[in-house]
């Protein structure tokens, strides 16, 4: 089972989402569920957790969302999905939330531990 | 495709199941926010009904995974429907119930004022039974929550005014 990638300013599994979309194709709710599923070896995304996070995004500008044509729907016999499409402004954020990351792990962790615990000086 | 393919009873009440709270949720959000999530979960359940018939789960299996999404979903339903209500709406729910709550204290005192007036007429003779003293519990609590409710409404509108509770200032 692999690891969500973890960042400070959006939640794991926003992260997860953006870094989803971010090959640039239009995705729906459940093909995002589906991916993560397959991807981090998760079970599916409840409904609730999943369409926040991706509400959220959209509200944020990270995700750009609309409605497919009806015409689409129709043809194939199923209802109208909603599309997500990733944005300039998310793409950055997923750039830099993976170089907080990287920075991150570029520090030792003993290293890490030893200046938590230094006392502080005045 | 075989039986274990097709969607089951226990499966299409999952689902039922699933709409049904997604309905009740969603009951006081805008309008076109209520469209939008409504729509976007048929067709999430439509597409996870694909997955599922592509996956060749049994009928049990399907109405359990369907049903944990639900459910480990509700937190962030109610959260999220919280925000999306408007706060008008919140204003008129608890007006509904600070109303619906005193009328209770009054009809509920009303009512243990006349069976407690009928059973002292009686002489007391029935005093383990006195339903009276029910009526009137049921009534206290209905004023105590209609008191509180009112002093919400009332706070919450001073501070929508601007205005202390005490109005000088």
């Amino acid at each position: 089972m692999g690891v969500m990638p973890r960042r400070t300013d959006l939640l794991p599994l926003e992260l997860a989402i953006l870094t989803i979309a971010a090959d640039g194709t239009e995705i729906h709710g459940f093909a995002v569920a589906a991916e993560l599923r397959d991807r981090y070896g998760s079970g599916l995304t409840a409904h609730g957790t999943l369409y926040k996070a991706l509400n959220r995004l959209a509200g944020r500008g990270l995700l750009a969302a609309r409605w497919e044509p009806a015409e689409i729907a129709e043809e194939q016999g199923r209802p109208r999905r909603r599309l997500y499409l990733i944005t300039d402004a998310g793409r950055n954020s997923l750039i830099r939330a993976n170089a907080d990351e990287s920075a991150a792990r570029t520090v030792p962790s003993p290293l890490r531990q030893r200046l938590r615990r230094r006392p502080v000086t005045p | 495709m075989n039986d274990t393919t097709r969607l089951g009873l226990r499966s299409r009440l999952a689902i039922a199941a699933t709409v049904t709270w997604t309905r009740l949720y969603t009951a006081l959000s805008p309008a076109e926010v209520r469209r939008d999530r409504r729509k976007e979960l048929a067709s999430d359940l439509h597409e996870h009904r694909e997955d599922l018939r592509a996956r060749h789960v049994s009928d049990t299996v399907a109405s359990m995974e369907i049903l944990r999404r639900t459910v480990a979903g509700i937190p962030d339903d109610v959260s999220w429907a919280l925000t999306t209500v408007e706060g008008e709406t919140i204003m008129l729910g608890m007006r509904t119930m600070a109303v619906t709550g005193w009328a209770v204290a009054l009809v509920m005192s009303v009512l243990a004022l006349f069976m407690a007036v009928q059973d002292l007429a009686d002489g007391w003779r029935e005093l383990p039974g006195h339903w009276w003293s029910a009526l009137a519990a049921a009534g206290v609590l209905g004023a105590v929550g209609g008191l509180a409710l009112t002093i919400l409404i009332r706070r919450s509108g001073d501070r929508s005014t601007g205005t202390s509770p005490s109005g000088s200032r």
